[in-house]
């Protein structure tokens, strides 16, 4: 018996695994029937970044019907580069060690969930990278190893000039909308500015990069090598360095390049307000998605700094889009951070407006589905003022229509106390899972609703607690 | 021994397999026709399945009696199934020859049981992964249908589903 004899929808359940897109494009190279098979699956999950070829790229698939019509989820990368980053060395160093450094507690916490890979390549991979973090830290200083500094600081640059392109071509919000248009099956919208992985090639230019790359690894790994057992060696050669596959000096390039260039991320400005630009691009974004052709049913925002993308520029109409598009959803899910480091919201007047903002984009995309099955919001990263926290004073809390609604996460979301009480009373019978810890109440006071599961008609009335003067409640939420 | 009822299976080659209900249950087909027929001492008839390999979804179905309904579909979009999960003891139950994999998938496929359909099919992909167009080819005695233009043209194609 062939593979091929397989009913088409075995043979799609054959391929759907795949998870890395080379052995779909693979695939298709097969044969004609396999062709077809995989070219189906090729364009399901489509990410779009702010540079000139992830925007051209949107385009090329929507120009051909068959590709655009198997598109169903689409992933915008709202993140940008840092234009500091681009043009000051040192600014740039500093942040390549603590991307580095960020890199590898998340690989290590990575792996030790997941067991991935074997302990002792984790060791190595953690050795060296932080021996690599630690000779950029000298780089700031003493310029050692300044070369490879340049060559990724010249990359960086490139990839900041060409997204400033792409972000003039997105502010052409009909050009945007008409390729939009042409998606008729997407059921899943996601905005983050968290940089989405991707495997990252260098070639032809990029050479002299690979090459300080590969001469940065190699020198690591002569100096680490030596302090280590001889089992560990023979470990090394045979299944890390001789290997085709994923060797060290992949993963290590890997991390490294996308620590260093990936977007979004840069400096924190520790006690300072975040830097600004001048783009608004969530705000066209939805604007932009207003125009899909299908209503996704579920919608995901998770931005960690929404300071940077401006929210508080969003104008109302833009609003009213953020409300149009989940109308369908059946999941909503909203995770704001605004920076990393907890700021007051009192200390910068656009922050209060950012917030109030955020309040209001979150609102809208809360109240617009009747359809909501599944709703979670958290929002961290700012500090609660003493004596309670800004509310206008005819502010409304949500209005959502909980008729379905099965599971309803809020945390960090500011509340005034009565509408909190309110909305405990009228959760839905239909709620299977509820958690509405650390809600923020206006009156200054933590609410704890309740924990874990509740079950129908076994509602626990809210507890509230006040807060000692003392003790800043944000000291252990934060 | 349970005092669980017994069911009698019969391959396409006539030969008889009893069963607890539970293990016959696995099949969401025989699972509707239990139902259906009420209690039955009558043989069910497996037209399409013959003697080894209904042996094998036997033996699979035996060890995995006890797991929990699969949680199914509508979210299996976002679960996406990853290559990586299969259970040692699957991937050893799946150390067959390709003519037999190929019907135990088909056996699962016409019995209806998921798990089992999506072990074999994993198993499939796992022999695909990391290989060129020329080894899927020889791994799967493919014959290559393309003309040099299409090819090209498929490759062009691809260029463009590579995220960067």
């Amino acid at each position: 018996m062939n593979l091929l004899k397989f009913p088409t929808e075995i043979l799609i359940l054959c391929f759907e695994p795949l998870d890395d897109i080379s052995d779909l494009t693979t695939s298709r190279l097969v044969c004609r029937q396999l062709g077809a098979i995989c070219g189906g699956m090729l364009w399901r999950n489509i990410n779009v970044r702010l540079s000139t070829k992830s925007l051209k790229r949107l385009q090329y698939i929507s120009e051909n019907p068959e590709f655009a019509r198997s598109v169903r989820a689409l992933t915008f990368d709202v993140g940008l580069y840092h234009t500091d980053c681009a043009t000051n060395l040192s600014s740039y160093s500093i942040k390549c060690i603590n991307e580095v450094d960020y890199a590898l507690q998340e690989a290590e916490q990575e792996w030790e969930r997941d067991k991935t890979m074997p302990e002792e390549q984790l060791d190595a991979f953690v050795l060296n990278g932080t021996q690599l973090s630690t000779n950029w830290r000298q780089t700031a200083h003493f310029g050692e190893t300044k070369t490879l500094m340049q060559a990724f600081q010249h990359k960086y640059r490139e990839l900041a000039d060409d997204q400033a392109l792409a972000l003039q071509e997105c502010t052409d919000i009909s050009k945007f909308a008409n390729i939009l248009r042409s998606f008729t099956n997407v059921r899943r919208v996601k905005i983050t500015d968290k940089p989405i992985k991707t495997k990252w090639k260098f070639k032809g230019k990029d050479s002299i990069l690979n090459g300080e790359i590969g001469k940065a690894i190699r020198s690591l790994r002569q100096d680490t090598l030596e302090y280590w057992e001889s089992e560990l060696h023979r470990y090394m050669d045979s299944l890390v360095f001789n290997t085709d596959t994923s060797t060290l000096t992949d993963i290590m390039g890997d991390v490294i390049a996308s620590a260093c260039l990936s977007t979004g991320k840069w400096i924190e400005y520790r006690g300072q307000s975040p830097p600004h630009s001048p783009v608004t691009v969530l705000g066209d974004i939805f604007t932009a998605l207003a125009e899909l052709s299908s209503f996704p049913t579920s919608l995901e925002v998770d931005i960690r700094r929404y300071a940077y993308v401006n929210i508080y520029k969003m104008t109302d109409k833009q609003l009213e889009y953020a409300r149009y598009l989940p109308q369908n959803a059946k999941s909503i899910h909203v995770l704001m951070t605004h920076t990393e480091n907890p700021v007051e919201l009192k200390l910068v007047p656009f922050m209060l407006k950012d917030w109030e903002q955020m309040r209001k984009l979150i609102t809208a995309l809360g109240e617009s589905s009747s359809k909501l099955e599944d709703l979670e919001v958290r929002i961290d990263g700012y500090l609660k003022l003493k004596g309670g926290t800004p509310f206008p004073a005819d502010s409304k809390s949500f209005n959502i229509r909980w008729e379905k609604l099965e599971s309803l996460c809020l945390e960090g979301v500011p509340f005034l106390k009565t509408k909190f009480e309110h909305m405990v009373k009228h959760l839905p019978v239909s709620l299977k899972k509820l958690d509405l810890n650390k809600v923020f109440l206006s009156s200054g006071s933590w609410a704890h609703a309740t924990d874990g599961v509740i079950h129908t008609g076994v509602r626990k009335p809210p507890t509230f607690l006040e807060t000692p003067e003392d003790k800043n409640p944000c000291d252990e939420y934060f | 021994m349970s005092g669980e009822e017994m069911i009698t299976l019969k391959s396409s080659d006539d030969v008889s397999f009893t069963v607890e209900r539970s293990v016959a249950e696995r099949s969401i087909l025989i699972k509707h026709l239990l139902e259906d027929l009420g209690t039955s001492t009558e043989p069910i008839p497996i037209p399409n399945v013959n003697e080894p390999v209904l042996n094998k979804v036997i033996e699979w179905s035996i060890h995995h009696k006890n797991d929990p309904p699969s949680t199914d579909d509508n979210d299996s979009e976002n679960n996406r199934r990853r290559t990586t999960d299969i259970d040692e003891w699957d991937q050893k139950f799946m150390q067959v020859d390709q003519e037999m994999l190929f019907e135990i998938i088909l056996a699962a496929n016409y019995l209806d049981i998921k798990p089992l359909l999506d072990v074999g099919c994993k198993t499939v992909a796992n022999m695909i992964k990391g290989k060129s167009p020329e080894e899927i080819r020889k791994t799967f005695n493919i014959q290559n249908d393309f003309t040099p233009e299409e090819e090209d043209q498929i490759r062009r194609e691809n260029e463009w589903a590579e995220d960067r």
